[in-house]
């Protein structure tokens, strides 16, 4: 069975409908429900990351996002146009704010990607396009 | 409904005059948090009233979920009011401890004690 490819439009409207694909391709697999909440986890927090940062600019960009399932793992495997992204060199934002007056709103979705991955590796393609896999641990 | 739409909902209800209720259910993604943030702020912020949130019956929260929540014990705060969660999943809530959101917003396990954070 060929594994599958997400590819769709780098807006709102589209993540929507590519994490409902995703949670039908999801749906045909035995996972355990950890590994089930962290390949939603990883594919929302990724995606919506995408979006809000490197289309800001606005235009027209795809997304791809290619689905494994080798032994016990689920791998999925995001591409995209922006301009060139590290998250595996970015320190995410954990921080124990001294009271909520202080807290910061966002910035959290890094640390929940590394939560809910077993690996991160990021390159940038001779094509000039990020590429991020994610491995995701499974066990049966 | 499809799947394409976000499976959430939202009921308010007031515990007395000083406490809102606040039941959610389904998923805090992006569409979910989306679909109920206006109504979820517009029922407690100008109400100036502390509120309790029982989302026994939320199975995903991401980290627009948690933004959400900081948001609004952040506005609640600064007039002098509390937000306190209760009854997270064990998925949720190791969510929630990896992020130390209980160092920000009280998470607790039961709508007594929630009552009891926001009334201290």
């Amino acid at each position: 069975m060929s594994e599958p490819v997400l590819s769709f439009p780098g807006t709102r409207a589209g993540f929507v409908r590519a994490f409902a694909d995703l949670r039908r391709a999801l749906d045909t697999r035995d996972l355990q429900p950890r590994a089930r909440y962290n390949c939603e986890l990883v594919f929302e927090e990724v995606v919506t990351n995408i979006i809000k940062h490197g289309f800001a600019g606005g235009g027209d960009h795809r997304i791809d996002v290619r689905l494994e399932f080798p032994d016990r793992q689920v791998v999925l495997c995001f591409e995209d146009d922006a301009a060139p992204f590290d998250p595996v060199q970015q320190a995410p934002v954990v921080e124990p704010a001294r009271s909520i007056r202080d807290a910061r709103i966002g910035g959290r979705g890094l640390a929940l990607l590394r939560k809910a991955s077993e690996r991160l590796q990021y390159e940038r393609t001779p094509d000039h396009r990020n590429r991020l896999t994610v491995t995701i641990a499974a066990p049966l | 409904m499809s799947i394409g739409e976000s499976l959430v909902d939202m009921e308010i209800s007031d515990l007395d005059n000083e406490l809102t209720k606040i039941t959610l259910s389904g998923r805090l993604d992006t569409p979910g948090v989306d679909r109920i943030e206006a109504r979820f702020v517009a029922a407690v912020v100008p109400a100036n009233k502390s509120a309790v949130v029982d989302i026994s019956r939320v199975d995903f929260v991401a980290s627009m979920g948690i933004r959400l929540f900081i948001t609004v014990a952040r506005s609640l705060a600064m007039r002098h009011a509390k937000l306190a969660i209760y009854g997270a999943q064990s998925m949720v809530n190791e969510v929630f401890d990896h992020v130390s959101l209980s160092e920000m917003v009280p998470v607790v396990a039961s709508e007594s004690e929630a009552i009891a954070a926001v009334s201290s």
